[in-house]
């Protein structure tokens, strides 16, 4: 089954530069949504069938749940934030598209080069998830950074966390799937909390700007600036 | 002696098509500018032949030397325009910190431990006149100002002398298998920098001879990217496929150069005839020549589409040698190689597209379409000299396509001869297709059946006119646009004014300029400037002070003299 | 054999826009205007005459047949039967080097008109296909080290089906990657819209505004293919080399190429085209994609 777990790992790759690359609010939750449901699939599909015979429950349950909350629940969520913000359908990039692809890219190299550095052959079950988990988790720390609007954070939140979970299934298979199931539910209170936020910080300042958010520590200074 | 052979072959060709064409372009030159011309003219050649044929390292510097000053006497002709005395100065300045350089590297050169220092400052020496970044940055400004025969023969033929000097130096480097990778690598970086960085700069040119001065670069650079990718193979030990790599970029490299010395030398008298017939040589101010100068039309496109690379002409082929040998890199299986092909291959092959897309502005722009002035549209065809010296020049490189295939088959037999002889046959089969598909179409539709009577479509536009046209400025900007981080094009915007119903007239002009001088150079002489005010601490214009200098140094000297 | 299936192809070709016509007909719920329409249309222009505008030059004249000519001879390089071909030593730089030529004069017939619009897609040609060049020679280079020869008809196919189960990672990347440049190749949805009657959104039509009778009839079926030979590339490099006879092999690359243009009628189905100043970004992405194939094809 390798060779179709590589197949998907190139897909889920693929997402990650697109994803850097997008303009568009809609798309980039689609995106993620994507890579929900092929963390949920990863799984299955890492799982050495031949020696091992057919999975447990435990591993079809938690790739089932995986899928559903990273793949349908919380894009749902998002786009009903979103939606309920009325946020604008263009991301605001303060790093511009072109070079977020660059950037991406080169996350992407420099994951291969600590991957294939790390030597770690014994408990891996596909040799490309590692590198393929530190794309996800850079670009998704990357969009965090590189983006305005209080959604993306989320998004990029939610790509890190894809990321951990291809670490997750592609290092320690049984195991490494209870505490993915952990950490998932922190992620899934985490995001629900922030899409209150979200719609809490749009009804207050009409926007979902976080750079509007930078006025609320200058109050002093203003203050200051002002009794000058 | 058949490299002397190889590159003595431009300086003759374009040479000899320069002088015909020439007769023709100094016509209305008043009488007594005339024998300074031929002298420096001349005097070009013959120094040039003298470089090739220089017995030793001194009589080579004194001819290379002699070259750039004649040449430099040429690119002064116009003398009375303040643009021509300024790329005189420019090019005079490049000539004489290359000689510092090469004489430098002719030091280095006798000890056998300084191998690279001796590398690098021939690399800075032989760049200046070849124009490797950020050394090229007296072509743009020499090539438009001299006259077209000059710049035919400077840009065809004495450019490429550089690669000369390096091969006759510095090749084979076999005996010190170390510095070949850093030399290579040197070599390859450079190339890509100098093709993309030519073709770049190139292509939002409005000036058509400013355009081919960059596309010099860009060739340059196609050379020396064959170059380093033969030494890059000739440094790895390997067997048989590391010795044909090594042949095959390297044929490529020397074909290129003779297919770059042929065309380029024939578009760049194109451009003269243009500019002895329109008066000028602003492609947003041309258009429509093709009707009015068929020949001059006819041969500029078909050089154009030789020098970019596209079969079945003979520019082909010479990139055919180094892609060939860029996809065996590939497969080499020694990582370096395969870096330096995939760089090859995808540096290779954007230069290409870049450059059609350059070649088909310049012929679009001048001329395609309708006449964007007057002068334009009042042009004739020129004497017949100046376009049978262009007929000349394209009809050899054509005569190149057997003496490609003779010159692979004797040094690298294998997969290279058979690759090529393919290219070649399949070339004529494409002749021969479009003669046969034209031919079917001239019976469909016979030429007098339907009279061209109707105006272009311009979809519903009842009077287009030429302004409506895209202009060369226009047909590039994407490109120019995508690529502005590099370009940085200052853009003149004056906007309309007045009331939106009877609004002034309103302008974009776009220029890109190099970036060498005002990026590298200048910079660099005000950094050199400022610390030698610094000096000047010492000139005070007491004479007491000197007598110390002097004593000083001589004492230091004792000291250092006797401590040894 | 090898001649049959050269025949075979070339008539094929007008089969496949009308495939990807259908297949949008059928997302669209219409009834389409049928699978042969292109071979109607053809047959119609062959027997019209070619007005010519009072601009243009001999340049506009031959610009359609050298264009066709040049598709046609890439054409015969491809190996589309069984062995070696007519053409062992065809590099693969020149198979792309004549479709190169053929666009050269393809821009140069439009910019022959004078016209705004003709130049405002050739404009964007030039720009595009510039950006194409070096995924292609990327995409080449790799090909290369998966066969091991620099010759077309080596190169396509010619490698061990462990390649699948080994590199099926860098084989989807480089899949991706080049089917996005058939896309943009082909000036298909998402790059640019076929369909569209305004010609400030047209590319490949917007070219040949001007063009009528036998001169329409060369570049459309030139169009188709062009087309059907990106498509056989990519399903030639994509399938192994198999332990079938060499009928059964020929049946999988027609099988392949009218397969690709199904793909590509629900592609454009599904998305729409994009902006024009978002296509280098894409091009750019795919440069990224096709490097990674490559790379990883290599370290792994």
């Amino acid at each position: 089954m390798t060779s179709t777990a590589e197949i998907l790992l190139a897909l889920f790759l693929l997402t990650n530069i697109v994803l850097a690359g997008t303009g568009r609010l809609r798309q980039a939750i689609r995106l993620v949504a994507v890579q929900g449901w092929m963390v949920g699939l990863l799984p299955i599909l890492l799982w050495n069938w031949t020696d091992a015979g057919a999975p447990g429950f435990r591993v079809w349950a938690v790739a089932f749940v995986n899928g559903a909350v990273k793949g349908v629940a919380l894009p749902i969520l998002l786009r009903y934030a979103a939606d309920r913000a009325k946020a604008n359908f263009e991301l605001e990039p303060l790093v511009g598209f072109r070079l977020s692809q660059v950037i991406a890219f080169a996350i992407a190299s420099a994951s291969f080069a600590i991957g294939k550095a790390l030597h770690i052959h014994e408990t891996v079950a596909s040799e490309l998830a590692i590198p393929v988990a530190f794309t996800t988790m850079g670009t998704g720390l990357f969009l965090i950074c590189a983006r305005r609007k209080a959604i993306t954070q989320v998004l990029g939140f939610l790509a890190f966390e894809n990321g951990i979970a291809v670490f997750g299934s592609g290092i320690l298979l049984e195991y490494g799937l209870v505490v993915e199931l952990g950490i998932l539910l922190d992620v899934f209170v985490l995001v629900f909390v922030l899409g209150i936020a979200i719609y809490q910080i749009n009804r207050t300042f009409s926007s979902i700007d976080t750079d509007k958010l930078n006025a609320l520590g200058d109050v002093h200074l203003m203050h200051r600036h002002q009794s000058n | 002696m058949q490299t002397k052979l190889l590159f003595t072959l431009p300086i003759a060709a374009v040479g000899a098509a320069a002088a015909l064409h020439a007769t023709a372009y100094l016509h209305g030159e008043a009488k007594n500018h005339l024998p300074r011309f031929w002298a420096f003219f001349l005097a070009t050649l013959a120094s040039m032949l003298a470089v090739v044929y220089a017995p030793g390292k001194i009589s080579f510097l004194l001819a290379w030397e002699a070259m750039g000053l004649s040449s430099a006497g040429l690119v002064a002709f116009e003398n009375t325009e303040k643009t021509v005395r300024r790329a005189t100065w420019i090019y005079l300045l490049a000539c004489h910190a290359g000689a510092c350089a090469l004489m430098l590297a002719g030091v280095f050169l006798n000890s056998p431990d300084a191998f690279l220092a001796a590398f690098f400052c021939a690399i800075v020496g032989f760049g200046l006149k070849i124009g490797f970044p950020p050394f090229h940055v007296w072509l743009p400004e020499a090539h438009p100002a001299a006259p077209a025969p000059a710049s035919a023969v400077m840009s065809g033929a004495m450019i490429p002398l550089g690669f000369y000097g390096l091969l006759n130096f510095f090749w084979p480097v076999s005996t010190v298998v170390p510095y070949n990778t850093t030399a290579g690598l040197t070599l390859i970086a450079l190339g890509v920098a100098g093709a993309i960085g030519g073709i770049l700069f190139a292509l939002p040119q409005v000036n058509l001879k400013k355009l081919l001065a960059f596309s010099s670069v860009e060739n340059m650079g196609v050379i020396a990217m064959g170059l380093g990718l033969a030494l890059v193979a000739n440094s790895r030990d390997g067997g048989s496929l590391f010795s044909e790599i090594y042949v095959l970029s390297f044929t490529g490299a020397l074909v290129h150069v003779m297919n770059h010395a042929l065309l380029k030398g024939a578009l760049f008298l194109g451009a003269g005839s243009i500019l002895r017939q329109t008066g000028t040589l602003d492609q947003d101010r041309l258009g429509g020549l093709m009707k009015r100068m068929p020949f001059t039309g006819t041969l500029f496109t078909l050089n154009a589409l030789g020098l970019a690379g596209l079969p079945p002409l003979n520019g082909f082929l010479g990139e055919l040698l180094i892609y060939t040998a860029g996809f065996l890199a590939v497969r080499s299986g020694s990582p370096l190689l395969v870096a330096a092909g995939f760089t090859v291959l995808a540096a290779l092959a954007f230069t290409g597209g870049l450059a059609a897309a350059a070649y088909c502005k310049a012929i679009g722009a001048t001329f395609l379409g309708e006449p964007r002035s007057k002068a334009a549209a009042d042009a004739i065809e020129t004497p017949k000299r100046m376009w049978i010296a262009q007929l000349a020049l394209f009809l050899g490189s054509v005569a190149m396509i057997p003496g490609t295939i003779f010159i692979v088959h004797k040094f690298a037999n294998g997969i290279g001869e058979a690759t090529l002889l393919t290219a070649a046959t399949i070339g004529g089969a494409l002749v021969l297709m479009t003669a046969a598909l034209v031919g079917l179409r001239r019976f469909l539709c016979p030429r007098g059946a339907v009279k061209p009577q109707c105006p272009t479509w311009d979809c519903g536009y009842h009077e287009p006119t030429a302004r409506m046209a895209y202009t060369a400025t226009a047909f590039t900007q994407p490109l120019a646009d995508l690529f502005a981080f590099a370009l940085r094009p200052r853009k003149h915007l004056i906007p309309f004014k007045g009331h939106p119903a009877a609004p002034t007239d309103a302008a974009l002009v776009t220029e890109t300029d190099d970036r060498a001088l005002a990026g590298f150079w200048r910079p660099l002489f005000t950094f050199f400037a400022r610390a030698f005010q610094r000096a000047h601490l010492l000139q005070s214009g007491s004479l007491h002070l000197y007598i110390l200098l002097i004593l000083i140094t001589v004492v230091v000297l004792l000291v250092a003299a006797f401590a040894s | 054999m090898n001649i049959l299936t050269f025949l075979l192809a070339a008539l094929l070709a007008p089969l496949l826009p009308g495939i990807v016509n259908q297949t949008k007909a059928f997302f669209a719920g219409r009834r389409g205007p049928g699978l042969f329409r292109l071979y109607f249309d053809l047959a119609k222009l062959m027997r019209k005459s070619c007005p010519r505008s009072t601009t243009s030059t001999w340049l506009f004249d031959i610009a359609p047949s050298v264009s066709l000519a040049a598709t046609a001879i890439a054409a015969m390089l491809f190996p589309w039967g069984p062995g070696q071909g007519t053409f062992a030593h065809a590099s693969a730089a020149l198979f792309f080097y004549l479709l190169g030529t053929g666009r050269f004069f393809t821009v140069l017939g439009a910019l022959d008109t004078g016209s705004a619009f003709e130049g405002m897609g050739a404009s964007r040609e030039v720009q595009f296909s510039a950006l194409v060049e070096p995924i292609v020679f990327v995409i080449l280079g790799f090909l290369v080290c998966l066969s091991g020869d620099v010759n077309l008809p080596g190169m396509l196919g010619d490698y061990d089906g462990g390649a699948w189960t080994h590199h099926a990672f860098s084989l989807i990347l480089i899949a991706v990657a080049f089917f996005t440049i058939l896309l943009c190749e082909n000036c298909r949805v998402p790059f640019d819209d076929p369909e569209t009657h305004l010609e400030l959104t047209m590319i490949h039509e917007a070219m040949i505004l001007d063009n009528a009778g036998p001169d329409l009839a060369f570049i459309l079926y030139g169009a188709a293919l062009k087309f059907e030979l990106l498509a056989a590339f990519l399903v030639a490099m994509l399938v192994p080399k198999l332990s079938i006879g060499p009928e059964a092999k020929t049946v999988v690359l027609f099988g392949g190429i009218l397969a690709t243009a199904v793909l590509v009628g629900i592609v454009e189905s599904v998305i729409a085209r994009m902006r024009f100043l978002k296509t280098p970004q894409v091009l750019l992405g795919t440069l990224m994609v096709a490097t990674l194939g490559a790379v990883l094809y290599i370290l792994f």
